[in-house]
């Protein structure tokens, strides 16, 4: 079963802990959830001062899971996270929790509705990308956490990012947003739809009640196939696999996957299915759906009551799910606000997924950045 | 401590507390000396990564952003000064920026090095190439540079209407020669033009 391979996963992270908040928690569409809990990492020591904590937020598939440390999986920021790397486990105390709706420990459609025992599938109510912010806040006063050096994120991290910023801008002292937007687009609705149409379209997926049997992994494998394309650029799958066969020497003039870049989307899909949840990924596509943090249209006035929080927006440059272009837009209606902001467009051609590789210029652009916010 | 005596000059001018913006900031060595020494609030505009990394080590503000294509994402008159410091030369339509500049603040410091400089008019006629002191001309730094003169700048401001409302002429000596010939004896010239209204 499913959920069973989440926690055989979850049990090889030795720092992993648990928030539990066991009152009602009201949901921006008006629905509530009994209760709920977040699974968190955090890295690093708190000082004696609490002067030195950061907050990650993961996108779509990620995990509390941001940094490897002692266990025996890699983490998905092991890039930037970690001694010596600009998010430094030495100098910074690092926090990075398990978003709402996702499956890797904290509440979402697989995890049990305690009004009638049963796992919620689509009885979880539909959440937004302020539910899942608001969750991480409390999880932050839990902490004893009351200043933050900065937030950072990329993706829907970087939502996460901007959505905390302007309803957390009195205890956040500087913001990194990350190849994201202030709004879903038309673009990323449209492949965000085609992706839960293939979940829905697996007749496993079974209105999302399938928890005691087969899961959807024909679905969520090709939703996950049509996302990877997104995350990527043309340049790199050139790069990379070009019109290269894979295990015939010529054309075989049959369907079966010939080309490299086939059977490598077809690798990506299926060990995706060995490590997601087709629900979640059908309420967290949602929830990155309804993101929009402007107000009728415009986003100046979204930050117009901040004042000394600092800002770094950075874009990569070969990514077309976020381009620089949706950066560029965050950056406008920052400096309008006469507030305190830098940009950078990474010049990088892995697409979207840049922010996790390894990259000499993000990492020197992000900790020239840090060494100069201080409470 | 400011190294080079233009921006050594336009520090001097820029008052306490005011909004800075400074078109192709460098490593930001200008801004930084403004924010330390005048508290202002400045923002830098730059295209190499390289150059904003140092500029975020300083702690600056700066937005990586190409000048050919103007200011267009800057709301009117929302800097007091406007810095374009020996960066005209690569600017492909300076015209344009220059009147982008008035638009978005209200007073903007030009600075470049003269190329009419006698050395250089020397350099040229006995060496067949102009030795510029800082960029060793625009084939060897292999950047497309325009060639200004302190009178084509003149020219240029006349034929725009851009209003120029003070200019500073280095070296200061030599009996103040760069007074009465600018054209010939001004190795850098800092202009300073003022918005219409």
């Amino acid at each position: 079963m499913i959920n069973e391979l989440f926690e055989y996963i979850l049990n090889k992270i030795p720092e992993l802990k648990y928030f539990k908040y066991d009152k009602i928690f009201k949901l921006e569409s008006g629905k509530t959830l009994p209760k709920f809990q977040l699974a968190y990492e955090t890295y690093g020591q708190l000082n004696s001062t609490k002067s030195n904590a950061i907050l990650i937020f993961h996108a779509l598939s990620g995990s509390s899971h941001v940094f490897k440390d002692n266990s025996e999986i890699g983490g998905w920021w092991d890039e930037m996270v970690g001694p010596n790397k600009p998010f430094d486990t030495n100098e910074y105390f690092i926090i990075c929790a398990n978003i709402l709706g996702s499956c890797y420990g904290s509440t979402g459609p697989n995890s049990l509705n305690p009004l009638n025992g049963k796992i919620y599938g689509l009885d979880f109510p539909i959440i937004t990308i302020h539910d899942i912010v608001k969750a991480i806040k409390m999880l932050i006063d839990h902490l004893g956490v009351q200043k933050l050096l900065t937030v950072t994120g990329s993706s829907m991290g970087g939502m996460q990012v901007l959505d905390w910023v302007i309803n957390f801008s009195g205890i956040t002292l500087s913001a990194i947003p990350m190849a994201t937007a202030a709004y879903a687009t038309t673009f990323n609705i449209a492949f965000n739809e085609v992706q839960r149409q293939a979940i829905y379209s697996d007749s496993f997926w079974n209105n999302g009640n399938y928890y005691s049997g087969f899961a959807p992994n024909k679905g969520l494998r090709l939703a996950r196939e049509i996302g990877h394309i997104t995350y990527l650029s043309e340049d790199i799958m050139r790069e990379k696999f070009g019109r290269s066969l894979q295990n015939n020497p010529k054309l075989l003039f049959q369907f079966t996957e010939e080309f490299e870049v086939e059977s490598y989307l077809q690798y990506k899909g299926t060990t995706f299915t060995k490590r997601f949840d087709a629900n979640s990924y059908l309420y967290i596509t949602k929830a990155i759906d309804y993101f929009d943090i402007r107000q009728n249209g415009n986003l100046i006035p979204t930050f117009s009551h901040l004042e000394n929080n600092k800002f770094l927006v950075i874009s990569f440059s070969s990514d077309w799910l976020y381009p620089t272009s949706k950066l560029k837009e965050i950056v406008f209606a920052l400096k309008s606000n006469s507030l305190d902001v830098s940009f950078v467009e990474i010049d990088v051609n892995y697409g979207h997924d840049s922010f996790l590789i390894d990259c000499k210029d993000l990492r020197e652009v992000v900790s020239n950045f840090l060494t100069n916010i201080e409470v | 401590m400011l190294k080079r005596k233009d921006l050594q000059i336009i520090c001097e001018y820029v008052t306490d507390s005011s909004r800075v913006l400074d078109l192709g900031c460098g490593d930001g060595q200008l801004l930084h000396e403004l924010v330390k020494e005048k508290k202002v609030k400045g923002l830098g505009i730059e295209i190499s990564i390289d150059c904003i990394k140092n500029c975020l080590k300083k702690g600056l503000s700066v937005i990586q952003e190409d000048l050919n294509e103007g200011l267009k994402d800057f709301k009117d008159n929302s800097f007091d000064y406007i810095i374009l410091s020996q960066t005209l030369e690569y600017i492909s339509s300076p015209d344009n920026l220059i009147k982008e500049m008035l638009r978005v603040g209200k007073r903007s410091y030009i600075s470049f090095e003269n190329l009419a400089y006698w050395r250089n008019r020397l350099s040229f006629l006995f060496k067949g190439r102009i030795k510029s002191s800082k960029n060793g001309g625009s084939i060897i730094n292999g950047k497309k540079q325009q060639l200004l003169t302190v009178k084509s700048f003149q020219e240029l401001c006349k034929k725009k209407g851009f209003i120029i409302s003070s200019r500073i002429y280095l070296p200061k000596r030599q009996f103040n020669l760069t007074k009465i010939f600018p054209n010939l004896f001004s190795r850098t010239a800092i202009f300073i033009l003022k918005c219409k209204s």
